[in-house]
């Protein structure tokens, strides 16, 4: 129940913040700021295990392969390009 | 100068927080590590190629920024390697006689490749001591063995029946009482991905043991999960795609390779999530996955043949469609979505159009057909 209601918490704090970019593009971008933190993917983790089962957890591809560019946190563009290419389905030749 | 000042600071926190995030440590780990590996023990290394092709150090010091091998470097000391080394000949064993005498009970061995047991050792030699009595006085002083690639893990290739050296795997020979025993791990693959290398030596140094092991000895947070668990053309897969040949037009769009002879549901491995040097792994690359993390992967059956449909997992074969819609929502959606889908504003039904339109800027990317018609069963199961 913990992950959870640490979720709900943060969900709680985060509506109180400032102006959000005009870059969210996720409900588990608690601080609004466009991009998902290490600390909010391991939120949306931790909910998805909650919520969905490990099952859900495993299928979430690591924080490290997402954020192609290393600078810890995962964007849009990051995020599309990964699952674009996992949905592709591979490149093919 | 110590470690972080010599990789400099922002590569060094980098590897510590990617090396935590794949060994799949708890927050705080990635400081831990950094802290642990700045401390400066350096591990004695003594690493041993027995029976090996020599990939696993090829891949160890072929691996992209920040270079692994560097970064073993610093803070293990290699005291013999004889691929590595620059000392050779009775240089280099008087070199290892040292470290096995100065560091007995303390020193980390390594090896890569497998030991001939038959025709008393006479398969393989080095400076005139046949191998298993080389490994044994090696293990004798070892605190823990990491046994690198597949033919030190289970024996790989040489032991490919009728294994005429009489190869073995480092844990067997532990078992038979060959050598004596001691804490090991298993790293098989051929050659094995260096960051998992790199990781367990990462975690052996600060932390002082192996992290959390399978059945076979291999880290759980590498080898927890199949190569198709994973697999970047698991949607063909769950679709019903399938490439028949190396060159029809389902090879060329990158359709499942499972017809072709791909072991990678039975296999166990990282190639999937930890991909080569972050660029890709041999099922991307358009070949099967030869199962070579697997024990005994050169003796079941055909590199090209494929798998009997009843070795495939069974969830896999029983997948409905409401299922499949849900590992859409659980591959896909949840990224963005609360985790909920009862929480979706939009009405099942609006869901292709709206995904199609083009007007949502975070779906540039299709759904097939078939995975969109599941999708909407599964939400209207859910509302
Ligand atoms: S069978 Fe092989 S190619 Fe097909 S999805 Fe699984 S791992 Fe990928």
């Amino acid at each position: 129940m913990k992950p959870l209601l640490a979720w709900v918490g943060l969900v709680a704090v985060t509506g109180l913040a400032g102006a959000a970019s005009p870059n969210v593009f996720s409900v588990h971008d608690l601080d609004r700021d466009g991009t998902l933190s290490r600390a909010e993917y391991e939120a949306l983790r931790a909910h998805c295990a909650e919520r969905r089962g490990e099952r859900c957890k495993a299928a979430l591809l690591p924080f490290a392969t997402l954020d192609a560019d290393q600078d810890g946190r995962i964007d849009e563009a990051e995020l599309l390009d990964a699952l674009g290419h996992r949905h592709r389905g591979g490149r093919g030749w | 100068m110590d470690i972080a000042s010599r990789l400099g600071r922002r590569r060094f926190l980098k590897f510590c927080a990617v090396t935590a995030s794949l060994l799949a440590l708890p927050p705080g780990a990635a400081r831990l590590l950094a802290e642990g590996l700045r401390a400066g023990r350096r591990l004695p290394v003594i690493w041993l190629s027995f029976q090996a092709c020599t990939g696993c150090t090829e891949s160890l010091t072929r691996s992209a920024a920040p270079s692994m091998e560097s970064l073993l470097f610093e803070w293990l000391s290699l005291d013999y390697h004889h691929t590595l080394q620059a000392a050779s000949g009775e240089a280099a064993e008087a070199a290892r006689e040292a470290t096995l005498r100065a560091h007995a009970g303390e020193l980390l061995l390594v090896v890569d490749g497998s030991v001939p047991t038959a025709l008393a050792g006479a398969c393989s030699t080095i400076a005139g001591e046949d191998n298993l009595s080389l490994l044994r006085r090696c293990v004798e002083a070892a605190q823990a063995v990491l046994a690198v690639g597949t033919c030190a893990a289970f024996g790989g290739l040489p032991a490919a029946a009728p294994n005429p050296t009489g190869a073995l795997g480092v844990g067997e020979m532990m078992e038979r009482g060959l050598v004596p025993r001691r804490p090991l791990v298993n790293l098989p693959g051929c050659p094995p991905i260096p960051e998992v290398m790199s990781a367990a030596l990462a975690h052996r140094v600060v932390f002082g043991g192996f992290p959390p092991l399978d059945d076979n000895g291999r880290p759980l947070a590498f080898y927890g999960e199949t190569v198709h668990e994973r697999c970047s053309r698991r949607g063909h897969f769950e679709a019903g795609r399938f490439a028949k040949t190396f060159d029809d037009d389902g090879a060329r769009t990158g359709w499942c390779l499972l017809e072709l002879g791909c072991k990678g549901p039975l296999t166990r491995n990282a190639c999937s999530s930890v991909r080569w040097n972050g660029v890709g792994n041999p099922v991307e690359s358009g070949h099967p996955c030869l199962g070579c993390a697997e024990p005994g992967f050169w003796d079941r059956g055909g590199f090209y043949q494929a798998l009997a449909p009843a070795a495939l997992p069974v969830a896999d074969k029983k997948a409905t469609t409401v299922e499949r819609g849900a590992r859409v929502y659980d591959s896909q959606c949840v990224y963005c979505h609360d985790a909920d889908p009862a929480q979706l504003r939009a009405l099942p039904e609006q869901v292709p159009e709206l995904l199609r339109s083009d007007r949502i800027r975070a779906h540039r990317f299709p759904l097939e057909e078939d995975d969109l018609r599941a999708l909407v069963d599964y939400l209207k199961e859910k509302r």
